[in-house]
């Protein structure tokens, strides 16, 4: 039998420290976190779905807004978080006027919203408002993961009301082996889903991101909760509003949920040569107009890079840009690195991009 | 039993009258105030509740750990693999039963019937033989279609018992494969940190467990699994629909229907506004050729 070698007097200070733990959780339960979100108007109010209006901390650079369409999963906040970590404070700083779509949470009444509803009804809304707020100008549209999937497919119905567009951390291609979430799901009947639940519930989308990776997700994550959570009260501020955004996930429309599965993950339909039948009209990603910016994550777990970088091929050399963030999912809209960098590429790419 | 349920309904009023008076301009900062707009639990004092829970169990195995040690500091790799498994098998089978809870009103059931140390899977298994029971003894006195539902509602909770302890030994045998593939790589560390322990469980668990998620019969067993879950909900609601209709009461899916119908509505006004405007546009244009040809 082999033995391991153990270090005692490590590891009672660590009990002990278990122990200073359970007086530091006391301690942050204290703590105030309230989200200070940047100052902002609402311009647009249509069910649980809200336009924001933010304008450009210095003089304005760009003359078509960016219109930031975030996925249907999870809040918008995370582009926000707060004052050191708001990645649309960086691109108003840039002189970008910012417009977010902030899709609220969606009531049992809206279960048979569905993707076409999304598109040409909502996101169409939000569009039209943004663009008469900039003198009728196509906007510049920028989507964050499944925001990303609805704004490709939005461009391609609409081309003449968007200018340029940006597709962040977007699953485009689900086929890829390691496109984990995908495989996951497949078997998972999503009619029985909106049959049972109306709209799929916000948590139960959570424990599936967390069955993609349960120790990482879990258990790994819990262990560092303590070192943070007895850290400088900037820090314990910073790691509950993440804790309360990663759970702060909004029920998903039914109808527009079975839609998307069907569409994007058992299809694969953006990846479709032949291209794919979408509010009542046949798209193909080959047939886009507008410069595309890609960006990913290189250490993606949930949309794996080679999802996101597939759009290269599709859009078949088309104006294709493509950036690959040294961070994961999150980190590429809340990371200290993706914060510095992305805000100045976006502006550099889109002001390149501006009518002379 | 009254009492009980005034005060039932006093709570929900109470709940929704702090929700109507909850300003909508904070909606989009409400997720971050310790509130959610539905009113859940703050999931502030969730995450605290949880973590405390953890730091628990940690120190348990910390002393566990500290208990085997020999008089030069060593542990026999077997009882060290042997603690950290039911350590492990702990926080497993709390994942699986907040991840796929049973509709609420068969939980209480559970909670009901449930006998101090007794599994879940045990208590499942007690309520099944009470449903059968229930269906034999009353059966015979029934309308077909309440004993249908019984029915209906033992085959569901058998499908899900199997499936959950499907998934559950599909869970237990890459426990193993992680165990193993950690204990090699215990040999020759020392342990200092149970950061540095779990670390590793951590490397092992999950490149067992991407290896499973790669496996047709894993995604099938997750699968079955929720979807079992799924349909027992819906069935359950079904009787539940069935006994509000019989009372005189509006029903989910009575609500679900007048959903449906508004939404096809407001998509019949989205179309006719549509052309509306086009024939606005239309005629604008008409009437410009008309007056320049006149000019």
């Amino acid at each position: 039998m082999t033995r391991i070698k153990v270090d005692p007097q490590q590891l009672s200070k660590q009990s002990h420290e278990l122990e200073i733990l359970d007086q530091c959780i006391s301690a942050a339960a204290r703590i105030s976190y309230t989200h200070q979100p940047t100052a902002h108007q609402v311009l647009l109010r249509s069910g649980s779905l809200k336009l924001l209006k933010f304008e450009p901390t210095t003089s304005r650079k760009l003359t078509s807004p960016l219109l930031i369409c975030y996925a249907l999963v999870n809040r918008p906040w995370i582009l926000d978080l707060s004052p050191q970590r708001s990645l649309i404070q960086n691109l108003l700083n840039e002189g970008i006027p910012v417009y977010l779509i902030d899709w609220g949470y969606p009531s049992r009444c809206d279960r048979f919203l569905n993707l076409e509803d999304y598109l040409t009804d909502l996101l169409d809304q939000c569009v039209d408002c943004a663009s008469q707020d900039n003198n009728g100008r196509p906007v510049n549209l920028m989507g964050v993961c499944q925001g990303g999937v609805l704004s490709l497919c939005y461009s391609l119905i609409f081309p003449h009301k968007v200018r340029n567009l940006i597709s962040l951390v977007t699953p485009a291609d689900t086929s890829p082996a390691n496109f984990t979430l995908n495989h996951l799901a497949q078997e998972i009947d999503a009619t029985l889903a909106t049959n049972t639940y109306g709209n799929l519930p916000g948590k139960l989308l959570n424990e599936l991101f967390t069955a993609l990776q349960p120790m990482r997700l879990g258990l790994e994550k819990r262990l560092a909760a303590g070192r943070q959570l007895c850290a400088d009260d900037e820090t314990v501020k910073h790691y509950l509003l993440m804790e309360h955004w990663l759970q702060d996930c909004p029920d998903l429309a039914g109808e527009a949920l079975k839609d998307f599965i069907e569409l994007f993950f058992r299809q694969n339909a953006l990846m479709s040569e032949q291209g794919f039948e979408l509010a009542g009209r046949h798209l193909k990603l080959a047939d886009l107009r507008q410069p595309l910016l890609n960006i990913y994550g290189k250490r993606d777990q949930l949309v794996p890079p080679e999802a996101s970088a597939a759009l290269k091929n599709a859009v078949n050399g088309k104006d294709y840009t493509e950036v690959g963030i040294d961070a994961g999912h999150i980190g590429v809209l809340n990371g200290s690195r993706a914060l510095h960098t992305l805000p100045p590429l976006i502006y550099n790419w889109l002001k390149k991009r501006e009518p002379q | 039993m009254n009492e009980q349920l005034l005060n039932m309904i006093g709570q929900w009023l109470e709940q929704f009258e702090q929700e109507l008076n909850t300003p909508d301009s904070d909606q989009y900062s409400a997720g971050a105030e310790g509130q959610s707009p539905q009113g859940e639990t703050s999931p502030h004092a969730d995450l605290l509740h949880r973590i405390t829970r953890q730091s628990e169990q940690f120190r348990h195995f910390a002393s566990q750990l500290l208990s085997l040690c020999d008089d030069e500091h060593h542990i026999e790799t077997d009882p060290l693999i042997d603690c950290f498994r039911k350590h492990l098998d702990q926080l497993n089978l709390e994942w699986i039963l907040s991840s796929w809870p049973l509709p609420e009103q068969l939980t209480t059931v559970l909670a009901i019937f449930s006998q101090q140390n007794s599994t879940l899977n045990e208590e499942l298994q007690h309520v099944n033989q009470l449903l059968q029971r229930l269906l034999g003894t009353l059966g015979p006195h029934l309308q077909p279609s309440l004993v249908q539902q019984l029915r209906t509602t033992l085959e569901d909770l058998r499908d899900f018992a199997r499936s959950r302890q499907q998934y559950l030994e599909h869970l237990s045998r890459i426990n193993s494969a992680a165990l193993d593939l950690f204990s090699q790589r215990l040999q020759g560390t020392t342990i200092s940190e149970l950061e540095q322990l779990h670390r590793l469980w951590i490397q092992s668990y999950e490149e067992c467990y991407q290896q499973a998620l790669s496996q047709e019969e894993y995604r099938q067993a997750f699968a079955a699994l929720c979807n079992n879950a799924m349909a027992l909900r819906q069935h359950w609601q079904q009787q539940l629909d069935h006994f509000y209709s019989s009372c005189g009461l509006v029903t989910l899916a009575q609500y679900d229907e007048l959903s449906r119908q508004h939404h096809e509505l407001r998509r019949r006004v989205r179309v006719l506004e549509q052309q509306a405007s086009h024939q606005r546009g239309s005629s604008s244009h008409f009437k410009d050729r008309h007056d320049s040809n006149q000019g």
